[in-house]
């Protein structure tokens, strides 16, 4: 994660959502950083919000499917009058980035504090998951997933949605109103990119 | 080998779409086409291809950074009285296990479902064993029953549930090519099941197709019942539940109703939304909000705010076609079919409004029912008062409970709408009503602090949660206040409550006196019908007093001929019987007398009883068989035949008939 990254992360609620995401995302979409900034702790800040809710609602640590929370993140939000989204398929895409950053901060604190951490986000439906998360592994998937994004930003997000949100190609294809097959391609193409970046980086 | 530039990747990039949408024999070909052309490019190519062949190999990124459930290889374990064998499934709620019985007492296959621990939560398992517990209790043909719920030593809880093989209806349906009241006879098969749970408070929350299996044999059973409200802390629903449901496929929930979106609440109204979509779809071939790819926020927007298109309407000439030859039928047919009274009663399961569509399943499958007894149905407005009438007056005779006192409330809620249909300035008293209707449901399902109370709330609970709530309620909607006292009144004599009828009368006649003047009809009204509940009641010495100012108010008013006057005139009848045979006879014939005037009124078959009744009092039995026999007439014609009356009709005109020693003509009518 890049160093201004993990900072305007770490700014929890500085922003509040009623300053009109949708402004933020227009801005954000001109190349504004600083509206960029904004926007990502903005949607940190609700996510995490939300992911503390459903904790206190069940009473104990909580698993949690990834797609839920985007989803009611989603719901939730454009039933608010104040935040009309541009579209679904790019809150979509801003709010799996902040996951993978929400993600990355999990694994980095359970391997701190053994298991002390806040909440986890696990996936009940996808039990055949194998690898347990790796905090510096997934730093480096992160770290490409930037690179890539800088190059192609519809593939690195296709990557948040499918690979940190465990969105199926079926319900990415359905938000960006794109043919499955398509998806798929493209995500082909992702993985070529990052598994040449990561190899690259393992060789050095 | 080196990381690709930016530069590199966008001249890379449509060429790896290109390759990526060939196969291996295309692309070889393709290959060596560029190889001649751009032998660097081609080379670059191919080393990402191979790297692409490498790391599909090596599974590169397909499993995402999450955290697995701790159950697999779980085969040969003991859960409870069942032992595993394989597992035949996994969703959204867990994984699925075949299992058979490890005591080897009797053969039975057994389906356990593992949920993962947190959808219960810490402190959960109580709550989650007592819910399972009564959910086990719901037994009915058509349902796939619940052996046993609880936690393993791991924590880890379970249900253990009737193992069903079937196929979705859908699907049966289809491939059996079930024309459209085979489907509906199947159809009301699941209405009873849901029907069954309704009347014990049970919600399914979830009915899709996978949840309804036929099996070879063509029943039906309904599986997952109760099941997504046991999944829920602390009695919250909405979004949380129904996504997680529907995660693991695409979301998709068609059939999701607009509570469930909005976090409203779910009674049994949400279970006739749900039924409706699959009526819909058994019908039609086609999901209410149409069978296109569509996004999520789509599907929200259509299921709360677009009204689906009636279901004649999907059904077209050109794309109706495989539809309708599923169905034994041709698209105009199929069409015409549908159009009316099948289209009225869909759209009715189907409104937005919960206390818009049937109340009940019982409800929806009357309804049905008279369809395919060519009978008028509920969902077409015009035919609501007259059958409301005959429901209520029907239900006197039933079996009461809680199902059919939901039903007979919202009867008269109907009653209220429709009479709304006719005189706008009515609304205001369908919505009163509609409100208070509302608020029983809600005193009593989701919004019980313990489930387990509002599962176990009986018929009589609900009534009295109604009489207590309606003294401060509707205080400014007497009309819609007055129809409810009644309702609620009725119900009270039905279940053998008189002191509870009579103090709900009594507030009704004070109500219609101070709304419409103490001389007024609907005084007199009230008062039969106080006069009526206080016979059962301890305070029965005032009946006399009360019908008599009842039958003084109607003699001031000049009504002599009236529907009312005659059953006022049989409560007479009915009360002198113990003190004054004469008068008895005389209100009684003045009964008759009323109701003959009135032609086609069923009533009448009742005066008449009550007269023939009282003849042989009076030492004139003779004179009672003729009645008898017009008595069985008239309720044959106008109630149809069988009906409930008939047999008490027929009953007594045998033992009349016997008391005449007229041994023949006896024994032909107790025959």
């Amino acid at each position: 994660m890049r160093e201004s990254q993990r900072h305007f992360l770490s700014r929890l609620g500085a922003v509040r959502l009623e300053s009109n995401l949708s402004s933020l995302i227009a801005a954000a979409e001109t190349g504004e950083s600083t509206a960029t900034e904004a926007l990502f702790s903005a949607l940190y800040a609700e996510l995490h919000g939300m992911a503390k809710r459903e904790l206190a609602r069940r009473g104990g640590p909580s698993t949690l499917s990834v797609t839920t929370l985007l989803h009611e993140a989603y719901l939730n939000m454009a039933s608010r009058d104040d935040a009309a989204f541009p579209d679904r398929a790019r809150f979509m895409g801003y709010a799996a980035r902040v996951m993978r950053g929400l993600i990355i901060d999990h694994a980095r604190n359970r391997q701190a504090q053994k298991r002390g951490g806040q909440f986890e986000i696990t996936s009940f439906e996808n039990e055949n998951v194998g690898h347990p998360a790796d905090e510096r592994e997934l730093q480096r998937i992160s770290d490409a997933l930037d690179e890539l994004g800088k190059v192609d930003r519809e593939l690195a997000e296709f990557v948040d949605l499918k690979f940190f949100c465990g969105f199926s190609f079926a319900e990415i294809a359905a938000m960006r109103s794109l043919s499955e097959r398509t998806v798929q391609r493209k995500w082909e193409k992702a993985r070529i990119y990052l598994h040449r970046e990561l190899r690259a980086d393992l060789q050095l | 080998m080196s990381t690709l530039s930016p530069e590199n990747w966008s001249t890379l990039s449509p060429y790896l779409d290109k390759a990526l949408t060939l196969s291996q024999e295309e692309r070889e070909r393709w290959l060596e086409a560029l190889r001649t052309q751009n032998p660097d490019l081609a080379k670059q190519l191919q080393e990402l291809l191979n790297e692409h062949q490498a790391l599909r190999q090596e599974a590169f990124l397909e499993t995402g950074p999450l955290m697995p459930l701790p159950n697999a290889g779980l085969a040969g374990q003991i859960i409870g009285a069942y032992r595993l064998v394989s597992r035949i499934g996994h969703g959204g709620m867990g994984t699925v296990w075949l299992a058979e019985r490890s005591d080897g007492r009797f053969e039975r296959k057994a389906a356990v479902k593992f949920l993962s621990a947190a959808l219960i939560g810490h402190g959960g398992e109580e709550r989650f064993k007592r819910e399972g517990a009564i959910l086990g209790r719901l037994s009915h043909p058509n349902t796939a029953e619940l052996l046993d719920a609880g936690v393993t030593s791991t924590g880890q809880p379970y249900l253990v549930l009737e193992y069903i093989e079937g196929e979705p209806i859908d699907q049966y349906c289809e491939a059996r090519r079930l024309d459209i009241r085979a489907r509906i006879r199947l159809f009301l098969d699941v209405l009873g099941a849901v029907a069954h749970a309704h009347a014990n408070l049970i919600i399914h929350r979830d009915i899709k197709p996978s949840n309804v299996l036929v099996s070879k044999d063509g029943s039906v059973k309904l599986l997952d019942f109760g099941i997504a409200k046991l999944l829920e802390g602390g009695g919250e629903q909405g979004t949380a539940t129904l996504l997680t449901h529907e995660s693991g496929s695409a979301f998709t929930p068609l059939f999701a109703a607009p509570e469930q979106l909005t976090n409203g609440v779910v009674t049994t109204a949400t279970d006739v939304y749900e039924l409706s979509v699959l009526l819909y779809l058994l019908m039609t071939g086609q999901y209410p909000v149409g069978s296109g790819a569509q996004s999520a926020a789509d599907l929200v927007k259509s299921i709360l705010e677009i009204e689906a298109p009636r279901a004649s309407s999907v059904i077209t000439s050109e794309g109706g076609m495989i539809a309708a030859q599923n169905r034994g039928s041709s698209p105009d047919k199929l069409q015409r079919q549908l159009r009316g009274d099948l289209d009225a009663i869909i759209r009715k399961g189907l409104r937005k409004q919960p206390s818009q569509r049937y109340i009940t399943a019982d409800a929806l499958a009357e309804d049905l029912r008279r369809y395919l007894a060519g009978e008028p149905v509920i969902a077409q407005p015009e035919s609501t008062w007259y059958r409301t009438k005959k429901f209520l007056v029907r239900r006197r005779w039933a079996v009461f409970s809680v199902a059919s006192i939901v039903v007979a409330l919202a009867a008269g809620l109907g009653t209220a709408l429709w009479q709304a249909h006719i005189a706008r300035r009515e609304s205001r008293v369908a919505t009163a009503m509609e409100g208070f209707l509302e608020d029983i449901f809600r005193a009593n399902s989701s919004y019980q602090d313990d489930p387990v109370k509002a599962r176990e709330t009986t018929a009589r609970q609900l009534l009295d949660i109604g009489a207590r709530k309606i003294d401060q309620e509707l205080v400014d909607v007497p009309e819609a206040k007055l129809r409810i006292l009644d309702t609620l009144g009725t119900m009270y004599s039905d279940l053998g409550l008189g002191d509870e009828a009579v103090a709900l009368r009594r507030k009704r006649v004070d109500l219609a006196r101070s709304r419409y003047g103490k001389d007024s009809s609907e005084v007199a009204g009230a008062l039969t019908d106080l006069g009526s509940a206080l016979h059962q009641s301890s305070s029965v010495a005032e009946r006399e007093g009360v019908l008599l100012e009842a039958k003084r108010t109607l003699d001031k008013q000049g009504d002599y001929n009236s529907r009312l006057r005659g059953a006022l005139c049989i409560q007479l009848a009915q009360h002198y019987e113990s003190s004054d045979l004469q008068k008895a006879v005389q209100y009684s014939r003045q009964g008759v007398d009323v109701y003959r005037k009135l032609s086609g009124e069923p009533m009448l078959a009742e005066a008449l009883y009550e007269e023939a009744l009282l003849l042989p009092m009076v030492g004139q039995s003779r004179q009672a068989e003729p009645l008898l026999k017009e008595t069985i007439q008239v309720s044959a014609k106008l109630e149809g035949d069988p009906n409930v009356s008939l047999a008490r009709y027929y009953a007594y005109l045998g033992q009349t008939q016997q008391d005449l020693t007229e041994f023949a003509a006896a024994e032909d009518s107790l025959r």
